[in-house]
Order: structure tokens, then C-alpha cells, then sequence
């Protein structure tokens, strides 16, 4: 899957550099974290995507508002090989939490998603490979960020190399692919 | 699904701003604002819209994402900011617009200690949720927002008998030992054998003797940032103050002649006082306390402490981070008023020589004195502002952050105005050491307010944070866009603050730059109503040209060779340049042109400093000779 999930995400990069400004910085764990509590956490039980960094104080350097000099800067938001490797653990962890909630949930998650996570589970059912079912998943994790161009790319990967992988496989995958996208890590 | 979503054409047709008032107002978008987005992007703009407009949190499950989509994009930003989160959006802009954003004013759903440190900010937002007085966020005096108390100290903090108390318990602890060491020498005095009055002077001697040990005991309760709240009423050193003032001037005296009920009164009024200001300090614990929206934010009864004139708004972050030492002058707390209410960041360039001796520190430097002549004056309005921005007007010395201390009156003769000068203090906004009448003079920090309120400069400031907070940092904004957003908000805030604010926000939200998905941060997406933007210089100068140098260099008068107006291919293919001919009519190479104009810009000669005879200010020039910079920069790369 690894080999699957690096080709995907080169390419979703590569496609993606010349709309994304070589200025572009990270939105920062804690805004990510609240983008997807809105959009798939009950309100009383948000996302904080920290808990999946490898160690306690590493989500300052994947972007955040910090004291420097006489203010607030933001800082380490510029894409480098360290903080995208910790981004890449983190969101592996998260991934693999959400593909787990097949069996026994391990996120606490909005009913809204929960439905739609539930029919992604039955994968490789064609249910779960409909049109419906995809974009569900996509919106309630990526929303409206990215163009519609990289839905699409998205949707032919997972029914592509994930066609007849398990749900846990296929679902970790997806929401790697998704979360490494630019639209869902960088601001814009 | 996904037919549908996208099979839905938006229809949208941007309305005007939130007030009938003022929607006439409203600038024309520059580009055709009728244009139906498709159903996928405007949902994207919504979501986008929602993020920015309810602090971060984008569209739920629960929003009618289906009618949202049918409202003009004017009806939904003003249904966002309806949005109690809305007061969020404002509270962290004007964070931001201060200096110092968090990643997030809320953990778990309640305020973190950060959201209340900005006075301003939140007496600004609080303003703006009711229309009311959103320029409040100039004022550097006014009222004060106490988080709810917090302070949890481990338990290997605290002695045995204290593991077990709650955080409130032991500030009742703390708090009741302070007043009992009052009432006990109340009572010393008033018991059916009082005291010897040597022996109740020494009693009330040794309070005073021991009031480090004392106050410590006392904040061993309380955080920093409360113990800064505290010592910003007086609390507990002015309690101390009276005690040492009364014992200094009456145990001094011949054992009869001491005026004992004096004495007596001064313990009484302390304690009172004390008692009073911790009895407004307890409505801040958090069972009692805990706003759920900024509208609840509510201020401290300033009334209730020792000192209960206007508090400063730089809170305990700003008092840190802004610290006074004793070499630095307050020069720290004027660059940084400069720098986030009035966008100058302090790069000097081609200053104007103010022709005169110019002493004291580094006044005989002219590149030193390019900035100190704007910092100085600006210092001094805090000359009164020691350690913590604390109050030092009623002592002799005052004390710095870095522990010095020195003679007051010896340290204000810095700030004293020179003979001649009709003004006692040289404190104020300097615009240009050479004329004294484009210059705004004051003496405190009140006035130092209103100089902000009334100035251009921080109104354009104003709108420059705004637009990089709406649409990112590094977006260059053409110039020309906003002054006209400035312009219209000047207009606007006359009548109504927050009116003005919601307008100009809703302006962004429908420009261009805003509604392009990764724009290029090196483009300008709009401008001002009838500028063209072909063969423009670079948006990001294009503007300070034409304001301050085309009138001259336009193109127009043949005797004139340089043409600022246009930017066209250089001859030697490096790059881009302005039309510029040399003797024999040709074109000169851009790299020589840009060196020129770097020079006549930056120069302090006025016989060759550009532009000529026409003051430009120095914001601008900065913008324009460090843009210069860049362009030789990258030529001599190519």
C-alpha cells in the first residue's frame, strides 16, 4: 500500500504545484483539527489531530502561531522534509483509527459521518464504490477545499488500486491520500 | 450526487453591504460580480467564507449547505456574522492585527488565557457585535478584561496542609492571610489594652519591613498573568504604600503628638480597599465565570482597586514582550506602536534631513537618526510606563524592566521639547523631522489614542491587516485598491465603526483575490474603479509611482526620460524595466534605471532626492526602494 499512497500523493503534488504558490505554508494542526471537527465530529467531542503526533510538542513544528521577537509569528509552515514526515505520521495514525471504527469506533464521530463511514465500510461492496458513497466520504473530510478536478483523481485511485482490497486497507489509504492532498494541508 | 452538485448553476448576484445607510457606497467589484460561479465552487467559497467568518469552523453537518447556496454571497457573509462565533473572527483579527494571533482562542470550547490579554481587541469586538465603537481598538487605555482565575499549582508545590484545598480555597487561603495581618493590627490597636504607640508603630513598620515575604505568600495563589492584574489596581502595594506613607510621616513624630486615629484609619482604609478589590477579583473564578462568547466577555470594576483610573490596554504578553529597559527608553513600546498601528516597520529610507544639529543619542548619526527621530517622540508617551507598563507618574524613581532604576525627573528630561518649541514635552507622531506641521504632538497615552484615531495612516493600516488577514499574508494588493478600500472606510467609520469594518470585509470577501483559488501571491487581482492595470509597473509599486512620481515622470513632457507609468521589455532581455532613454534616444539597461531610482529615492541631499520639492511618505518610500532592491537582486541572478 505504501508504494500506492507515495505514487498517489507525488502526483496529487506534482499536479497541484502550479495552483499552489511556492509561498504556500500549512494551515497549522490546530486549524486542521478544527476544520475536521466541524465536518465530522459530534460538538462535543472535536478532532485534535496532536494526539496522533509522534511525540508531545512536535505540532509546533507543522505550522503555528508562536511569540518571535516582540510578537506572533507564524512559523515552520513552509513544507520541509521533517515536518512532512511528521505530518505523514500523524495522519497515518488518524487514517488508521478511522479505518479501525469499521469494527469498534475508536474517534467519536458525528452521526452525519458516521452513516457515511458505515457504507464505506461494507467496501469492496459496490455500494461502498458508488458515486454517492465516494463523494460523501470525500466532502466530509476534504469539504469544498479542493476543485472537483482532484475529487476525481482521488475517486479513480482508490477504485483503481484499492478495488479489491479490504474495507480497513481501502479506508486508511483514502483518508492518506486525502489528508496529504495541498488542499486539505496548505493554506491557500 | 455529484451530477447534481454540480449540475447546480449558481445564480448569484452579490448584493449590497449589511446597512441600507451606507450600501451606495459599496466600490464596484472589478471584475463582473454577476458571473455564476458553478455550484462546486461557490460551495466552495460558502465553506471558505464560513471558516473565516465563525472563527475557523467551517461548514457542519448542520448547515443547509442547499439554501445556503441560493443566498446572494452578500446575504450569506451576513448571516455568518450573525454568528455568535462571529465575535471570535473579530477578537482574533484584532489580535492579529496587534501582533499577536494564537492558532486558537479556544481549547476544549472555553477561552484560553490569551483571548483576554488584549484589552482593546476585546473591548473592539465586544463593540463590533453591537455596532457600536469598533475603533475602540485604538485606544490604548480603557477597560480591562480578566480571564477567569486558573492558576492550579502541582502538588508538590504546596505544603501538606494545602495538597488537599481547591484552586479557590487557596486563593480564599492566601487572600484571608493578607487581610488578617490588617485586621490584627486593627484590633492591636482597638483590643481593651492596646498597644504602646512605639510598639503599634513598630507593628505597622514591620508589615512594610516584610512586604516582599507577604506578597509572596499572597501570589503563591495566583498566576502571572493575575498577579499582573492585580498590581495593575494596586493591589497589594498600594495598600503598603499608605501604611509606609502614614507611619513614615506620623511615628517620626514625638510620641504624643502622633496621631494615632490617622494611623488607625490608614489600616482601615487599606484593608477596606483590599478587601474590596479581592471581593471584584473572586467574580472572575471560573464556577462563576466562564463566558461562552465574546459578548460575555465583561470587564473588571476598575472602581473596586486602589487604583481605578484608566487602566493601559497592553495586557501581561504585551507587558513582557514590550519590555523598558534602561537603555532602550520606551524605544521598544514605540516601535512596536508604529509597526501595528501605523504599518511602518522602521527601514529607513532617504529620510528628511532635518537641516539642523541633531544631539543626544545618536543624533549626530544621520542613518541612526533616520528612525530615532520618529521613535524618540514616539517613546515618550510612555515615559511615565516602567517595568510592565506599570504607573511610576507618582514616584520619584522609576524602575525598569531590566531591575535598574533612576531619578525620574533626570530620565523625563529626554522627552523635554526644546526652547523655542511652544510644547513642553517633544513626544508625538512624527510624519518629518523638517515640518513640524505635518507632525502630531501630545503628551499621553490617551492622546497618543487619539492621534491614532484621527491618523490616516493607521486607517490605512487598518484595512492593509484586514485584507492580509482575509486573503493571506503574502498576497501583494494593489495599491491603488487600498486606498479606495480606505478611502470608502474612512467615509463609512464617520458614521458607524463596526458598520464600516463589516462593509469592508464584505468587500473582500467579493473581491477577486479572495473568490481565485490559490492566487498568485505576486498578482494583484484588483484595483481601484477605473484603473488600468495593462502595462502597469508591478502592482505591488505601481501605485506609489503614480501618487508620488508620474506626474513628473508620466511620459508626457518629451524632455522628461524616464516614464514611470510603463513597464516594458529591457533591451539587454533582462527582465522587465521603465521606458528610459538616454541621450542619443536609446533605451538605457533596466539594471542602471533601477540603481537610479534607488538612489534618488534614498538620498538625503535634497538637490538630487526624489521626489522633488513634494513630500512622499516614508512608508512608502521603504515599499518603494526595497522593491528596487529586489528587482537588482534577481537581475543580477539572471
Amino acid at each position: 500500500m505504501g508504494r500506492f499512497i507515495i505514487a498517489l500523493v507525488a502526483a496529487l503534488w506534482v499536479a497541484a504545484l502550479p495552483a499552489h504558490s511556492a509561498t504556500s505554508q500549512f494551515k497549522g494542526l490546530s486549524v486542521l483539527s478544527k476544520e475536521l471537527s466541524a465536518r465530522i465530529a459530534p460538538e462535543d467531542g472535536p478532532i485534535e489531530l496532536d494526539r496522533f503526533m509522534p511525540a508531545d510538542g512536535l505540532d509546533d513544528l507543522v505550522g503555528t502561531w508562536a511569540a518571535f521577537g516582540t510578537e506572533h509569528k507564524f512559523q515552520n509552515g513552509m513544507p520541509n522534509a521533517v515536518n512532512m514526515v511528521l505530518l505523514r505520521l500523524a495522519f497515518s495514525g488518524f487514517a488508521q483509527s478511522l479505518a479501525k471504527s469499521c469494527k469498534a469506533p475508536q474517534l467519536l464521530l458525528n452521526d452525519s459521518f458516521y452513516d457515511t463511514l458505515e457504507a464505506v465500510c461494507t467496501w469492496p461492496s459496490g455500494e461502498a464504490k458508488s458515486e454517492e458513497v465516494l463523494t460523501g466520504f470525500w466532502l466530509s473530510l476534504m469539504g469544498y477545499d479542493a476543485p472537483q478536478e482532484e475529487y476525481a483523481i482521488w475517486r479513480d485511485f482508490v477504485l483503481g488500486a484499492y478495488a479489491k482490497k479490504t474495507a480497513p486497507e481501502a479506508i486508511e489509504a483514502m483518508t492518506l491520500a486525502l489528508m496529504l492532498n495541498p488542499y486539505f494541508l496548505l493554506a491557500q | 450526487m455529484l451530477s447534481a452538485v454540480t449540475s447546480n448553476a449558481d445564480q448569484d448576484r452579490s448584493s449590497g453591504p449589511l446597512n441600507a445607510t451606507v450600501e451606495r457606497q459599496v466600490l464596484p467589484l472589478s471584475r463582473d460580480d454577476t458571473s455564476p460561479l458553478s455550484g462546486w465552487e461557490k460551495r466552495w467559497w460558502i465553506e471558505k467564507t464560513a471558516r473565516l467568518l465563525r472563527a475557523g469552523e467551517g461548514l457542519t453537518p448542520n448547515d443547509d449547505i442547499e439554501r445556503l447556496t441560493k443566498l446572494p454571497k452578500a446575504e450569506i457573509a451576513a448571516e455568518f456574522m450573525r454568528d455568535e462565533r462571529f465575535g471570535d473572527t473579530i477578537l482574533d483579527f484584532n489580535m492579529y492585527f496587534l501582533g499577536f494571533k494564537v492558532d486558537s482562542l479556544r481549547v476544549d470550547g472555553a477561552y484560553t488565557p490569551s483571548a483576554f490579554d488584549f484589552a482593546n481587541a476585546i473591548s473592539s469586538a465586544k463593540a463590533l457585535l453591537d455596532n457600536g465603537d469598533y475603533l475602540k481598538l485604538f485606544d490604548l487605555e480603557g477597560d480591562y478584561y480578566p480571564a477567569p482565575l486558573t492558576y492550579t499549582p502541582s502538588e508538590d508545590e504546596l505544603p501538606p496542609d494545602e495538597v488537599k484545598l481547591t484552586s479557590r480555597q487557596l486563593r480564599e487561603k492566601a487572600v484571608g492571610e493578607l487581610l488578617t495581618r490588617f485586621d490584627k493590627l486593627r484590633a492591636a490597636w482597638e483590643a481593651p489594652k492596646p498597644l504602646a504607640v512605639e510598639d503599634f508603630c513598630e507593628e505597622i513598620a514591620s508589615i512594610n519591613d516584610s512586604r516582599g515575604e507577604i506578597s509572596a505568600e499572597l501570589f503563591r495563589a495566583f498566576t502571572d498573568v493575575e498577579i499582573f492584574t492585580l498590581m495593575r489596581g494596586g493591589v497589594p502595594e498600594a495598600a503598603y504604600e499608605a501604611l509606609d506613607k502614614a507611619e513614615n510621616e506620623e511615628c517620626e513624630k514625638p510620641e504624643g503628638k502622633v496621631d494615632t486615629r490617622r494611623l488607625i484609619e490608614t489600616i482601615k482604609t487599606a484593608s477596606a480597599q483590599l478587601k474590596s478589590a479581592f471581593a471584584e477579583l473572586s467574580k472572575f473564578e471560573p464556577a462563576l465565570y466562564e463566558p461562552g462568547s465574546v459578548a460575555e466577555f465583561k470587564p473588571v470594576d476598575r472602581s473596586a482597586f486602589p487604583i481605578s483610573r484608566t487602566w493601559l490596554a497592553f495586557g501581561f504578553e504585551q507587558g513582557t514582550a514590550l519590555a523598558n529597559s534602561s537603555t532602550n527608553y520606551n524605544r521598544k513600546r514605540a516601535a512596536y506602536v508604529l509597526k501595528r498601528f501605523f504599518c511602518d516597520d522602521l527601514t529607513p529610507v532617504g529620510f528628511e534631513d532635518p537641516k539642523e544639529h541633531i544631539g543626544g543619542a545618536h543624533g549626530s548619526q544621520t542613518s541612526c537618526y533616520a528612525c530615532h527621530y520618529k521613535l524618540d517622540p514616539m517613546a515618550g508617551f510612555f515615559r511615565n510606563n516602567g517595568a510592565l507598563f506599570a504607573d511610576s507618574s507618582a514616584s520619584a524613581d522609576i524602575v525598569f524592566d531590566d531591575l535598574a532604576s533612576m531619578d525620574r525627573k533626570a530620565y523625563l528630561s529626554a522627552w523635554r521639547a526644546p526652547e523655542g518649541a511652544n510644547r513642553t514635552w517633544e513626544v508625538g507622531y512624527i510624519r518629518s523631522p523638517r515640518w513640524a506641521e505635518q507632525n502630531n504632538y501630545g503628551e499621553s497615552v490617551g492622546d497618543l489614542s487619539k492621534i491614532i484615531r484621527d491618523a490616516p495612516e493607521a486607517k490605512r493600516c487598518l484595512m492593509k491587516r484586514l485584507t492580509e488577514y482575509m486573503v493571506g499574508e503574502n498576497q501583494t494588493v494593489d495599491g491603488s485598491y487600498l486606498d479606495s478600500l480606505t478611502s470608502t472606510f474612512e467615509q463609512e467609520a464617520a458614521q458607524n465603526s463596526s458598520i464600516a469594518l463589516k462593509n469592508a470585509m464584505l468587500r473582500i470577501l467579493q473581491t477577486q483575490t479572495y473568490q481565485t483559488r490559490n492566487p498568485d501571491p505576486q498578482q494583484c487581482y484588483d484595483y481601484a474603479p477605473g484603473t488600468k492595470a495593462d502595462n502597469r509597473p508591478p502592482c505591488r509599486v505601481a501605485h506609489i509611482l503614480e501618487k508620488n512620481c508620474v506626474q513628473c515622470h508620466g511620459g508626457k513632457d518629451p524632455l522628461n526620460p524616464l516614464d514611470l507609468s510603463k513597464w516594458i521589455d529591457s533591451p539587454d532581455a533582462k527582465g522587465k524595466t521603465f521606458p528610459h532613454l538616454n541621450s542619443q534616444n536609446e533605451q538605457i539597461p533596466g539594471s542602471k534605471t533601477l540603481q537610479q531610482i534607488a538612489s534618488r529615492v534614498s538620498a538625503s541631499d535634497l538637490k538630487i532626492r526624489m521626489p522633488k520639492n513634494k513630500p512622499m511618505s516614508s512608508q512608502e518610500r521603504q515599499e518603494l526602494f526595497l522593491w528596487v532592491q529586489k528587482e537588482l537582486a534577481k537581475l543580477q541572478t539572471e
